[in-house]
């Protein structure tokens, strides 16, 4: 009776899908990076905090929690809305709406953002979370999501410097999550945070409900996905900003939201088993992920996958063809510099291997790519190997490509 | 960084480990995405719902960022990591008192999927309570190899691989996991029977 009431209760544990919030990945991510600048040489005491994270994330509100929907805004009820778990970010049924704008990826809960001018964003949300490296400061407009205990919301404006941050605008709390975040409110002079620290803009302006908004060039809308059917409905007290009259011409640019596919990641990784088993097979499944999801993260890794199974099966026009789209592909980011170097193998061009030499100086695979360009330079030249054979013995003197230049080096003394 | 002789063909992994171990921050923080949420999800079932499962994660992915430059390719990155990720949570749960761990309902709320009715999921999260406080009172190692293999779904070896034993070891284990834990069981049940016998 006991065994079968423990399977129950483990089949219910086994039901379980726990997920990472944006929040506290973002958060874990910006320790993460602190943690490896600064050495680590202790680790991280587990159960403690290093930093005051404060960021307390949004409201797993009351039971109308709404998604995104431009211009309106999830009210709640209460004097203060409560602070939720850090795992659950917003309410059941509310999604995050992501999108990227002026080069940094943006995350709105329960709220709503528009660009204008270059790197001037305001904001209406309960958090916002920045992402991506931001080489120039980027001037936030943060407005309070509406709530019923204030009548007027409260606004900041904050601008930032920094790689990854965070805003919970009910508190006007400014957290770094990555890189060091330079902070100005209003009124108070500029300040450094550290990563994974915080700040309040203690000055917040109370302003008035309309929103002033200073246009002097095109002005961005933001266009959120449609909203689904649960979404709560705008009540009529919720103010929407009033357009400045006389506009110029617009430009609707349509933000791209960016979903997290759990199918996908979980299709890749049972084509990853198959590489080890069954190439073709494997072949077959990265094909078709990548067909069925292009923009998924996954496919940048799968694309390589696909070159590097076609180079192993004697298909270089394949294996080209899916660099070809892995270099056009928007998450190739770090996979850059193997895809790189696999040209190479499908090119067998000496100059090639130079190319990319020069192009990741300090690459795990130099010292390959360096016997391979001496060897195949000595081969049609030995005046023009020396350099490259003296330069291998030099850097790489017990490297696996010894015996190679140690015979082209005594044929081409 | 010299050359590597592996026995299985390389995948995009291996080269984001590879770059990773060679300082490229955009490697780590890409291997850091890919996987992030799996490790999470296993430290869920492994250490419960609690605010602690933050720093097990950070500690993950530091000790992962420390021991890269050791990773020849022999497994595949996936196993590397999920070993490492054994191995600090072993490490948390043996540092972590035995007094029971109480887990807020907002947090097992958030393990529930589906739209279940009030009802349903106050019973759910019961049961996900319970289970968890049970967990909590066997010794690390059994627990681990009970949650890897029972919940999981993992094989003996694929378990065995993870925890660094071998597979018959790792049966023992969730053999004797079971049986504690149907004998908490037992005793949960004598406590709340009805005591017939006290009747006049």
């Amino acid at each position: 009776m006991s065994g079968h009431r423990l399977d129950e209760l483990v089949g219910e544990l086994a039901r379980t899908r726990p997920v990472l919030d944006d929040l506290t990945r973002a958060r874990v991510a910006g320790r993460l990076d602190a943690a490896i600048q600064d050495g680590a040489a202790a680790p991280v005491v587990v159960g403690r905090r290093r930093w005051p994270i404060a960021v307390a994330a949004v409201g797993v509100a009351a039971a109308a929690a709404a998604v995104v929907v431009v211009g309106a805004v999830a009210l709640r009820s209460g004097d203060e809305p409560a602070r939720p778990a850090v795992s659950a970010l917003a309410a059941p049924g509310a999604e995050p709406v992501r999108g990227e704008l002026g080069g940094a990826a943006i995350t709105l809960y329960g709220g709503w953002a528009r660009v204008v001018e270059d790197r001037r964003i305001v904001v209406e949300a309960e958090t916002v979370i920045v992402d991506r490296a931001i080489a120039e400061p980027l001037e936030l407009v943060v407005h309070e999501a509406p709530n019923a205990a204030r009548r007027v919301p409260r606004v900041a404006t904050i601008r930032v410097s920094a790689a990854s941050f965070a805003v919970d605008a009910r508190t006007m709390r400014v957290t770094a999550i990555r890189g060091d975040l330079l902070l100005r409110c209003d009124g108070d002079a500029e300040r450094a945070v550290p990563a994974g620290e915080s700040a309040t803009c203690a000055r917040a302006a109370i302003a008035a409900a309309e929103v002033k908004v200073e246009t002097t060039k095109a002005e961005v809308v933001v266009a959120p996905p449609p909203a689904p059917p649960t979404v709560a409905v705008v009540p009529p007290a919720v103010r929407r900003p009033t357009p400045p009259a006389a506009e110029p011409a617009r430009e609707v640019v349509e933000v791209v939201p960016v979903e997290v596919d759990v199918d996908v990641a979980v299709r890749y990784a049972q084509a990853e088993q198959l590489i080890l088993t069954d190439p073709a097979a494997a072949r077959a499944a990265l094909r078709e992920l990548v067909a069925s999801a292009p923009e998924a993260p996954e496919a940048a890794p799968a694309l390589l996958d696909l070159a590097r199974l076609a180079i192993a099966a004697k298909d270089p026009a394949a294996a080209r063809a899916a660099l070809d789209r892995l270099a056009g592909h928007g998450a190739r980011g770090a996979l850059a510099m193997p895809a790189a170097y696999l040209r190479c193998s499908v090119d067998a061009d000496p100059r090639c291997l130079a190319d990319f030499r020069a192009a990741f100086p300090g690459s795990p695979h130099d010292a390959e790519a360096l016997a391979r360009l001496a060897a195949a330079t000595a081969a049609a030249d030995c005046r023009a190997a020396r350099p490259l054979l003296d330069e291998y013995l030099r850097r790489y003197p017990r490297g696996a490509g010894r015996a190679v230049i140690d015979a082209w080096a005594a044929r081409c003394r | 960084m010299s050359a590597v002789l592996r026995p299985r063909p390389p995948t995009a992994d291996d080269e984001l480990a590879l770059a990773a171990a060679g300082g490229d921050a955009d490697a780590f923080a890409a291997l850091y995405a890919r996987y992030a949420d799996r490790v999470y999800a296993r430290i869920t079932h492994l250490v419960g719902p609690g605010p602690d499962r933050e720093d097990v994660l950070q500690q993950v992915f530091l000790e992962l960022h420390r021991a890269l430059p050791r990773f020849r390719g022999e497994a595949t990155v996936s196993t590397f990591l999920y070993r490492i990720a054994i191995h600090v949570i072993y490490d948390h749960l043996r540092k972590r008192t035995r007094r029971p761990v109480d887990h807020d309902d907002a947090a097992l709320d958030a393990l529930i999927d589906g739209s279940p009715t009030p009802e349903e999921r106050a019973r759910r999260r019961q049961e996900l309570a319970q289970i968890f406080a049970m967990l909590e009172r066997i010794k690390p190692k059994k627990r681990i190899a009970f949650v890897l293999v029972a919940v999981e779904g993992l094989s003996l070896d694929e378990a065995a691989e993870l925890v660094g034993t071998n597979a018959e070891a790792v049966k023992q284990r969730v053999l004797h996991a079971r049986r504690e834990l149907v004998a908490l069981l037992d005793r949960a049940e004598k406590r709340t029977a009805p005591h017939d016998r006290r009747q006049p």
